[in-house]
């Protein structure tokens, strides 16, 4: 009897130290695969190509992924006077200190100082709390030296599925569609935004940073474009949102919803390539008279 | 109602000065102090000092208020029954019982010191916790934003969601501070013990936050239903517990329906309705969740109306991640096992021993080290953190 407790508790003490080796072993592995880090890959193709036009760039476009998918830089360089750079980056960074920490490694004084204009645009402020997550860098990894960025499960998971490539390309940093599958996972929006004071708050610390970055840019803020079949509560939410922060000077351009889904790619706050041409003219239409 | 009297951040050291003052002023009517202090809290709630536990991540702006619920419990547990010194401030003021609670009623030594006993003893409870909250509860967070549907269907199923948030959350943090606290040598209150291994409401309250219970038991109960009788006791107690959890009306409303089906179950229990009570807890609970989560009284009007015509819309669950509904089936199968078991051999004791038997002690561990990622969910003390 005391021999099998014995066995027991050595084969629980065992089968307890394998599992942490594991868990070592996976956290190792998670550090070094590149693969399952969303966003790195548009880091990584940032830091390559933007200090290589950063001397052409008087204008950026900086925000989330509803940016990255729905603005083109080489179409609103065309359509206006200045010379853009799309920098948005997959859910805008993850937190705001990471996004500022990015811009600043990739900008010099000489590039910031030479912004005429800058485009802020994100889906942020029309979701519901939390908007940032702090557990992660900006290249998708976590911050944390005890968790991976990713669980086994979700890691076998995302294996087993087909593989999404989040790409930019190096001339004006716009998103390459041509390996990404757009299938939308979503056929009704609920429209559940934050307290209208808190996305102000939020909105006005980005453009703070940015006054204090790129000392000569003009700051435009725009709420994106999203499919949504009943956009009657959006709009009175963005119209509050554009008084608000008009009392504070800042510009918030609206873009109205669309309700074709041919337009959309896989989120509702994602346009299809079709649809980033329809989203880069209108801002430019806005952008224009200013 | 919170927003509207919010207070500065330079007004706090006017406002603790104020405080002070109106306590050595009421020194000389010693036994209210206790209450002046237990309910700062509410004080603080209704000056929007401090946050309501509503159904979204809440925190306090200033982070020393952190675990004030907990500080102020204590200290006015410990006034009342006069048992108070200055090693008391310190155990008050501890930062993992302030960040997580227990209330911590009782501080004392553990008697037998051997490290590796305490271990054996202990760890076990160190593996639950960290199961529950990380494992199980953060992942549920992505659920929250489910708060914002009115529809009766969604409504329901998130008051559910909620619960089990609520309390893998709380007891998780809560039996990993046991846990640390154990293998350090120092005995606290275990502060839940397998609610859901309960058969009626009375039963589910003294599995629940009993280190609170305790307090509100002194504080209340006790003196109440010796002047006054049961009823009323119970009322005072579940309105003094929804005043400590936020000044808002859906607490209110929480003390009040917990009050009046707990005196129910108590005059179904003297009848021998065994059956009926068992329903009228599960009701209690996920309908008693339902006016606790929200506290935003206009929506949650709308959620208490039945065909309040908003249409249901289940495109929030295409957006969770799979990893999230895997905790909220975990979730499920412990608390059915609490319930399910209740009456066998490792349920009984209602100390989580059927999840310290070795296997499932390794199933958990196993389980952990497949699931656990910085990314599932929000890792945040559900209790502590307003």
């Amino acid at each position: 009897m005391r021999f099998t407790a014995n066995v027991r508790r050595k084969l629980h003490v065992f089968f307890l130290a394998v599992f942490f080796v594991m868990y070592v072993g996976y956290l190792l592995f998670d550090r070094l695969d590149d693969d399952s880090k969303m966003g790195l890959q548009i880091v990584q193709n940032h830091a390559e190509a933007f200090p290589t036009k950063s001397s052409e760039v008087d204008a950026l476009i900086l925000g989330g992924s509803n940016a990255t998918f729905g603005f083109s830089a080489e179409l609103l360089s065309q359509l206006t006077p200045y010379r853009f750079y799309n920098l948005a980056l997959i859910r805008n960074g993850f937190n705001p200190p990471e996004h500022i920490r990015f811009l600043m490694s990739i900008t010099s004084k000489t590039d910031r100082d030479r912004i005429k204009r800058i485009v802020f645009s994100t889906v942020q402020v029309l979701r519901p709390l939390p908007f940032d997550d702090f557990t992660m860098r900006v290249d998708g990894y976590s911050k944390s030296f005890i968790e991976p960025s990713r669980s086994i499960l979700g890691f076998i998971y995302d294996r087993l599925r087909a593989k999404q490539q989040f790409k930019v390309t190096g001339e004006y940093g716009d998103f390459d569609f041509t390996h990404f599958n757009c299938v939308f996972n979503s056929s009704n929006v609920t429209f559940s935004p934050p307290p209208v004071n808190v996305a102000v708050d939020y909105i006005k610390d980005y453009v703070d940073a940015y006054k204090i970055m790129f000392v000569n840019a003009q700051i435009i803020v725009v709420a994106p474009t999203e499919y949504d079949l009943h956009p009657s509560l959006r709009n009175s939410y963005v119209n509050q949102l554009s008084s608000e922060l008009k009392k504070l000077g800042i510009q918030l351009i609206a873009q109205p919803a669309v309700k074709d889904l041919g337009l959309i790619c896989d989120e509702s706050y994602h346009p299809n390539a079709k649809g980033r041409i329809v989203r880069t003219r209108q801002l430019a239409d806005f952008l224009l008279p200013m | 109602m919170a927003v509207l009297y919010s207070v500065p951040v330079y007004f706090y050291p006017l406002l603790v000065n104020i405080f002070v003052i109106a306590l050595l002023c009421l020194l000389p009517y010693q036994s209210i102090i206790p209450y002046l202090i237990f309910f700062s809290i509410s004080v603080t709630s209704f000056l929007g000092i401090t946050k309501t536990l509503t159904g979204l991540q809440s925190e306090s702006i200033n982070a020393f208020l952190f675990g004030l619920p907990f500080y102020s419990a204590y200290l006015a547990y410990k006034l009342l029954k006069r048992d108070i010194s200055w090693r008391d401030t310190f155990v008050a003021s501890n930062p993992l019982l302030l960040f997580t609670g227990p209330v911590a009623i009782f501080f004392r030594p553990i008697r037998y010191s051997a490290i590796h006993r305490r271990l054996n003893q202990y760890f076990p409870f160190m593996v639950i916790g960290v199961f529950f909250f990380k494992i199980i509860a953060s992942p549920l967070t992505k659920f929250l934003p489910m708060l914002a549907l009115t529809d009766v269907g969604n409504s329901i199923t998130f008051a559910f969601i909620y619960e089990l948030f609520v309390y893998f959350n709380f007891a998780g943090l809560s039996l990993i501070i046991y846990a640390v606290f154990g293998i350090l040598g120092i005995k606290i209150p275990l502060n839940f013990r397998q609610p859901f291994s309960s058969r009626n409401l009375v039963e589910y309250w003294k599995g629940w936050h009993l280190s609170l219970s305790g307090v509100l038991k002194e504080l209340f109960y006790s003196p109440i239903r010796k002047k006054t009788g049961t009823t009323v006791a119970v009322f005072c107690v579940f309105i003094s517990s929804a005043l400590w959890h936020g000044m808002t009306l859906n607490f209110v409303m929480w003390g009040v329906f917990h009050a009046l089906f707990y005196i129910l179950s108590i005059a179904l229990l003297k009848r021998n309705y065994k059956y009926v009570v068992t329903v009228l807890m599960l009701f209690a609970i996920v309908v008693g969740r339902l006016l606790f989560s929200d506290s935003d009284t206009d929506r949650l009007l709308l959620k208490l109306m039945p065909f309040n015509g908003a249409s249901p819309d289940f495109s929030l669950f295409k957006k969770i991640p799979i990893t999230s509904y895997l905790s909220l089936m975990l979730a499920v199968i412990v608390v059915s096992a609490e319930f399910v078991f209740a009456k066998k051999k490792y349920f009984r004791e209602r100390s989580y021993k059927f999840l310290r038997i070795p296997i499932i002690q390794l199933t958990l561990v196993a389980l952990a080290v497949v699931m656990v990622s910085a990314t599932a969910g929000v890792d945040y003390a559900v209790y502590g953190q307003r």
